[in-house]
């Protein structure tokens, strides 16, 4: 006869066990799409749109279209120039985002609300309507064709502004007033305490904002007009084309695309679990 | 002191982050040309190639022509190939450099080359632009836009208009003028599954020629279980391409807009709302939707088509190439290739043109014009006509393409490729069935075919659909000629 | 004590540094810390607002120049526009069905991942690898798997017998079914940020109240209701108003695979300022609805906001 303590032990197990498995379908559900696609990649041209269609390639050794991607567009360069926009981009959105929202979180001054509303309200305004306008801007500021011109209007992040607001009032505010009594000033507390306590928030937009940036098409593709300055996201439409059918090319452009992607998260996901599990602080 | 020192080492950080991502700055800020400038510009230009003769026609010094183009997937190697080859031989020669910089679908292109001009930026403007019904109609009046009549009236040895296929150059004449050279038009035509026809007991040689013996058809191949159809007989959509042919072919008086759909002056009028042509295709468009057997919703019927579940479909020329890949070659199905159905069997034969053009900027540089030109030059040859038309399906520029080796050797393969021979031959004489240029071409594009569809599935009676399609669009005209 | 720190205060605490501040450094002190982000927010997104604003009273030329002034005319006009309207219906439909599931789906895979303890590293990287994908390169992959005819999805159901008696649908090319087939795609999109957020906001719910409930006998779903979702509700809020705002200017699916199609039925405000605006060269008309779309959108938020004083606590 098993004691309760024993059956509710097992449950637990069960339960875990249960849910280990029952998350490891849905991941494989999710990611089935992108399986999807980077089999395509090697898949011919020729004999895609076949009825019955197939998941798998007829052959896994078919390099032709990643073959083609690589050659025929000027991917490599491609890259380097999206890593380079995203990065920068991310880097100071970070750095304005948390100073902005240290401002909202600790500070009580005149126009705080209206200041705050302003800056959410970007949000909300249709990206469309500015494209032309800011084209002008950056024309006349004659930044057209350089990194800088096309990561300027990335710098405003309304909604990692209000997150970090979030993560920050979580902090109390009795020991942002017991460092300040003890001679540690604004930006010091800023660096040495919000900073590391809002670790995995940080990780998690700094990534989407990574990402958001590394897949923005109209945007660069407005402000350049060098074929070296182009993105990624501008290479993969280079790929299709309305009359004829390419996608085997499309595919293997979005497999290549892909792995940088993933590098990124293997790497990313050891620092979030390790920030995830520290915990934050509690006041 | 510390803090406000942190404080301000902090902001320094920043701003110094900011200004280093300033890399290679663009650096000419030299003296901006405006339009009147420009227009100096071209006149004295024509003004020395009247007096100079060839050698004028020489840039004086080594030229970069920018070209921006929308052509992408396999058409891109063949152009490219196309551009390598000149740079290499006569661009070589005369010190001029073509470079060819994809912009994204024609309607980022049109996006971007709006911003462009509003910046007035002379130097992020192109030489040359492809540019389709949909981006051409804001740009036309631009004052950097240069008519390339202009420089094929000054160059007595420039380029024969006379090799033109007549209604391409028609496509891209504006105001009596030929405005670009038609380098990308297409027409819509009819690709059929010649294994069904048999299938079905029809004559697999002898594709309907109306709408009504396209209703016969269509009944015949579509494949029905209960109510549910496995196989439709017809896939497609009807749009701007399709009536540019129906509407013009009932006869000289119909037309889809006024003003010659744009090409005399800017529209002010939908017209084929009013004369009963779009009202007469409509109704004999009824009897194939009284089949139940077409498909009206899929204006890119190519993948369903291919893999068999369409037995007919209306696509563009030039997407020849790309099935005959995909059917051809592959031994999957038994190709035929035909005009677009007539509206009924007292109208024309002819085709419609729609696609792109390619027109050349004034940028106010004598050197940069000349080097368009004589890139031009080339393009209208019949040997580079031939490889753009081989390889693509685009209607070549010189008719005398389709007696090049290349195309011969081609059509020799694949007969299906004759079909383009064939509706220019009974296009000729036809000039006004061209692809609208007006405000909006999309939006009121999208409109009409909306409305059909309505039609289409027995939501909307006739008279309803046709009044709708010219409170719509009559509204999108007025919306641009309150402005501008 | 009062615990102010922007005036001047002198605190004398036995062994600890007085420090004087000046009342000018304080006071400025959060402005410089707003300044930055103030500067490019200005620059880049309120000057061309305001522009656009100001082109919303005027009728603007092709060469988006204004050729008159005519104050409200434009507003007028176009709420009489039927195809305005449709488009302010359709982006509220989309987001009633995209919001709801965009909070909850997150949330039920952090729960369910909160329990799991193995192979953690492994679906935690396929729940976030959507995010990884160009929104581009995603609607090409749900356009091949949503085909009619030549697609994965369809393919199924055909075997599953779904399409016994009946059409195979047409995905995107079906007004019924076009803005549901988008909101699975934008689900898809947006599910491994939102689910990183919750996950880590729910790993974080302090163990003790959750085994003091059990003890008290509380049921699974009782403790979800009442402590769970009470401490992350930070988080939630934050992910209820992103999600929303994202619902409702919902665009880029629709300017890729259907064109605002069929009929109208993906026609979202945010197209609708593309479409008939800007790509139509109608920036008068184009403005006038950003505007609209600014304002409606703002409501949205300014009703989160009256909320997040009533429902979230920050401890």
């Amino acid at each position: 006869m098993k004691t309760v303590n024993e059956k509710a032990r097992q449950r637990k197990k069960f339960q875990y066990y249960f849910t280990s498995i029952l998350s490891v379908i849905l991941g494989l559900i999710i990611i089935f799409p992108l399986f999807y696609a980077i089999c395509s990649g090697f898949k011919d041209n020729i004999n895609f749109d076949n009825y019955p269609p197939r998941i798998l390639p007829e052959t896994f050794r078919n390099l032709s279209n990643f073959i083609y991607v690589v050659t025929k567009t000027l991917i490599p360069r491609y890259m380097l120039n999206s890593f380079v926009i995203a990065l920068s981009a991310t880097l100071v959105r970070l750095i304005f985002s948390t100073l902005a929202a240290y401002s909202f979180a600790f500070f009580n001054f005149k126009g705080k609300n209206v200041l705050f509303f302003i800056i959410v309200g970007t949000m909300m305004i249709p990206s469309e309507a500015l494209l032309i306008s800011n084209y002008l801007t950056v024309s006349k500021l004659g930044l057209l064709n350089t990194y800088a011109g096309i990561v300027c209007v990335y710098f405003v992040s309304a909604s990692q502004v209000f997150m970090f607001r979030q993560s920050f009032k979580t902090i109390s505010g009795a020991l942002r007033d017991a460092a300040y009594i003890d001679g540690c000033g604004d930006l010091l507390f800023y660096i040495k305490i919000c900073i590391p306590v809002s670790r995995p928030v940080i990780t998690a937009l700094g990534l989407s904002s990574f990402i958001n940036v590394w897949n923005t098409y109209l945007w660069p593709l407005l402000v350049t007009n060098k074929e070296e300055m182009r993105t990624v996201q501008v290479g993969i439409t280079m790929l299709s084309n309305a009359d004829s059918n390419a996608k085997g090319h499309v595919f293997a452009g979005i497999g290549i695309i892909l792995i940088p992607m993933i590098i990124l998260f293997a790497i990313s996901q050891r620092n979030m679990v390790r920030g995830i599990s520290s915990g934050a602080v509690k006041g | 002191m510390k803090r406000k020192g942190k404080i301000l080492s902090g902001l320094l950080i920043t701003v110094l982050l900011v200004t280093s991502l300033t890399g290679c700055k663009s650096s000419s800020k030299d003296t901006k040309k405006g339009p009147e400038d420009v227009k100096v510009t071209t006149e004295n230009l024509e003004q020395q190639i009247k007096e100079g003769g060839e050698e004028s026609l020489i840039p004086s010094k080594p030229t970069e022509v920018i070209f921006w183009h929308s052509v992408s997937g396999n058409n891109e190697i063949i152009l490219n190939e196309i551009i390598d080859a000149y740079n290499a031989g006569p661009g070589a020669e005369k010190g001029i450099k073509v470079t060819a910089i994809f912009q994204g679908s024609y309607e980022d292109f049109s996006t971007k080359l709006a911003a462009a001009l509003q910046a007035k930026d002379i130097d992020n403007i192109p030489d040359i632009v492809q540019l389709s019904s949909k981006g051409i109609f804001d740009v036309k009046d631009s004052d950097f836009m240069y008519p390339v009549q202009n420089l094929i009236d000054t160059d007595p040895n420039g380029i024969d208009t006379s090799t033109f296929n007549e209604a391409s150059a028609a496509y891209c004449t504006y105001d009596g003028k030929l405005l670009g050279v038609p380098f990308s038009t297409s027409s819509i035509m009819m690709y059929y599954n010649k294994d069904h026809f048999r299938e079905a007991g029809l004559d697999a040689e002898n594709p309907p020629k109306t709408i009504a013996e396209l209703a016969d058809a269509v009944n015949k191949l579509t494949v029905r279980k209960g109510d549910k159809i496995e196989r439709y007989g017809l896939g497609t959509k009807l749009r701007f391409f399709i009536l540019g042919t129906w509407i013009p072919s009932l006869g000289n008086e119909y037309a889809m807009f006024n003003n010659n759909n744009g090409r005399t002056a800017t529209p002010t009028e939908i017209t084929m709302t009013k004369d009963g042509s779009l009202e007469k295709v409509l109704t004999e468009w009824k009897a194939v939707l009284d089949t139940k057997g077409v498909e009206y919703t899929d204006s890119k019927p190519n993948e369903a088509f291919i893999s068999g579940y369409y037995s007919i479909m209306f696509a563009s020329t030039s997407s020849l190439t790309n099935i005959i890949q995909n059917t051809v070659d592959t031994e999957t199905m038994d190709l035929g290739v035909a005009e677009i159905v007539r509206v009924d069997d007292k109208g024309s034969a002819a085709t419609g043109i729609g696609g792109s053009a390619l027109y050349m900027f004034n940028r106010g540089n004598q050197d940069s014009i000349l080097g368009t030109w004589d890139f031009f030059k080339y393009l209208a040859t019949p040997e580079v006509s031939a490889k753009w038309y081989a390889g693509t399906g685009y209607y070549p520029m010189n008719t005398a393409a389709f007696d090049m080796p290349e195309v011969v050797e081609r059509v020799e393969k694949y007969p299906q490729y004759k079909i383009v021979d064939t509706i220019i031959e009974h296009s000729a004489g036809f000039t006004d069935y061209t692809e609208p240029w007006i405000p909006a071409f999309s939006d009121t594009d999208t409109l009409i075919q909306d409305e059909i569809i309505k039609f289409s599935d027995g939501s909307q009676d006739l008279k309803t659909t046709i009044d709708n399609c010219d409170v719509g669009a009559t509204q999108k005209l007025n919306d641009y000629l309150s402005a501008n | 004590m009062r615990s102010s720190y922007n005036n001047s205060v002198a605190v004398s605490v036995a062994g600890s540094n007085v420090r004087h501040k000046k009342k000018l450094v304080n006071v400025i002190k959060p402005y410089l810390f707003l300044a930055p982000i103030t500067i490019f927010t200005i620059m880049f997104s309120y000057y061309p607002f305001i522009k656009t604003f100001i082109f919303s009273l005027s009728k603007v030329n092709v060469a988006g120049e204004i050729t008159k002034f005519v104050g409200l005319d434009n507003y007028i006009d176009i709420w009489k526009r039927p195809d305005f309207i449709n488009a302010i219906k359709v982006s509220l439909k989309f987001a009633a069905m995209f919001v709801p599931l965009a909070v909850i789906c997150p949330l039920l895979l952090a729960l369910i991942a909160n329990r799991a303890k193995f192979m953690t590293k492994f679906y935690q990287t396929c729940f976030a690898l959507p995010m990884a994908v160009s929104m581009s390169a995603t609607c090409l992959i749900f356009k091949q798997l949503l085909h009619r005819r030549v697609g994965l999805l369809n393919y199924l159901l055909e075997k599953l017998g779904v399409y016994e008696n009946v059409t195979a649908i047409d995905w995107l090319g079906s007004a019924k079914w076009a803005l549901p087939a988008l909101v699975l795609i934008m689900i898809w999109t947006g599910i491994g940020f939102n689910f990183m957020l919750l996950l880590a906001a729910v790993r974080n719910v302090p163990t003790e109240l959750l085994e003091s409930a059990s003890l008290e006998g509380a049921s699974y779903w009782q403790k979800v209701r009442k402590i769970v979702i009470p401490v992350i509700s930070p988080t939630l809020f934050f992910v209820l108003c992103t999600q929303m705002v994202k619902g409702l200017t919902m665009s880029g699916p629709v300017m890729i695979l259907t064109d605002g199609g069929p009929l109208g039925a993906t026609t979202t405000m945010i197209y609708y300022v593309y479409s008939a605006g800007f790509k139509s060269t109608n920036y008068a008309l184009g403005s006038t609805a950003s505007v609209c779309a600014f304002l409606i959108a703002f409501v949205f938020l300014l009703f989160n906001f009256k909320y997040e004083k009533r429902g979230v606590n920050y401890d």
